[in-house]
């Protein structure tokens, strides 16, 4: 039995909370006259990683960039500072990538 | 660490001018008590509690809870005066608090800096604590 404790991949920005991958698959679906699902094809799948931490001083970049986040290395799709009076100033990066499209950063 | 932070706020509070004549002492500190201290002291208890880890898990700040009794005696302060007066002192002084000398490590911030009820401790001693949170991390 292997394990795995705390956040052992790498990427994103600051000291590490979290982070989590998902892949989702869009399927295409077609139906028998009966409504009945009769065959399903998955035909684009999308990769997406997002990683939470606490800033340490990390230069952050722009929504639209390129980025590695654990084993996902796309486009980041949404990015995110937080801060408040009672804890440390937290940043959240998600990245994402479909298939194997060329990846063009925005500019 | 946690003894290291007493000290370090010991020692920040023994050079108050409002605290001058004034005994302060660790909670732990069995050697001087408010008897053997001019009928005036000031205790000192510190606890903490993980605030944030590393990605690995191990712990890389804490809040550490102050509470900070000024005791007096009730004849020689019977209107509480000299109490309210290092009560006063400390709590100005934890409001204001920006940095902590203590080796390894780091005051990151300070929260809910407030003041108790005035209380009685044992038969001729009055007390008010001074409580207040503050955040320390690790620099190493």
């Amino acid at each position: 039995m292997t394990t795995s404790f705390g956040v052992t991949s790498t990427g994103g920005y600051g000291i590490l909370q979290s982070l989590s991958e998902t892949g989702t698959p869009e399927i295409a679906e077609a139906r028998a006259a009966t409504g009945k699902v009769h065959e399903m094809k998955a035909y684009s799948v999308t990769k997406e990683a997002t990683a939470e931490g606490i800033f340490d001083g990390d230069s952050i970049a722009e929504p639209g960039t390129q980025l590695a986040v654990g084993s996902v290395t796309g486009l980041i799709t949404n990015i995110q500072t937080n801060e408040t009076n009672t804890d440390f100033k937290r940043v959240s990066v998600t990245v994402q990538k479909k298939d194997t499209a060329t990846l063009s950063a925005y500019s | 660490m946690i003894d290291d932070i007493t000290t370090a706020v010991i020692t920040a509070l023994s050079g108050l001018s409002g605290l001058s004549g004034v005994a302060v002492v660790a909670a732990y500190d069995n050697s001087k008590n408010v008897e053997d201290s001019n009928g005036k002291i000031v205790i000192v208890n510190a606890s903490s509690e993980v605030m944030s880890s590393l990605a690995n898990g191990k712990p890389m700040a804490w809040r550490v809870n102050l509470n900070i009794s000024s005791e007096t005696h009730c004849e020689a302060d019977k209107n509480g005066a000299i109490r309210k007066g290092m009560s006063a002192a400390i709590f100005a002084w934890m409001k204001s608090l920006t940095s902590l000398t203590v080796t390894g490590y780091r005051l990151d911030g300070v929260l809910d800096v407030a003041e108790g009820e005035t209380g009685q401790s044992g038969e001729n001693y009055a007390t008010r604590a001074c409580t207040g949170t503050l955040i320390i991390s690790s620099t190493t």
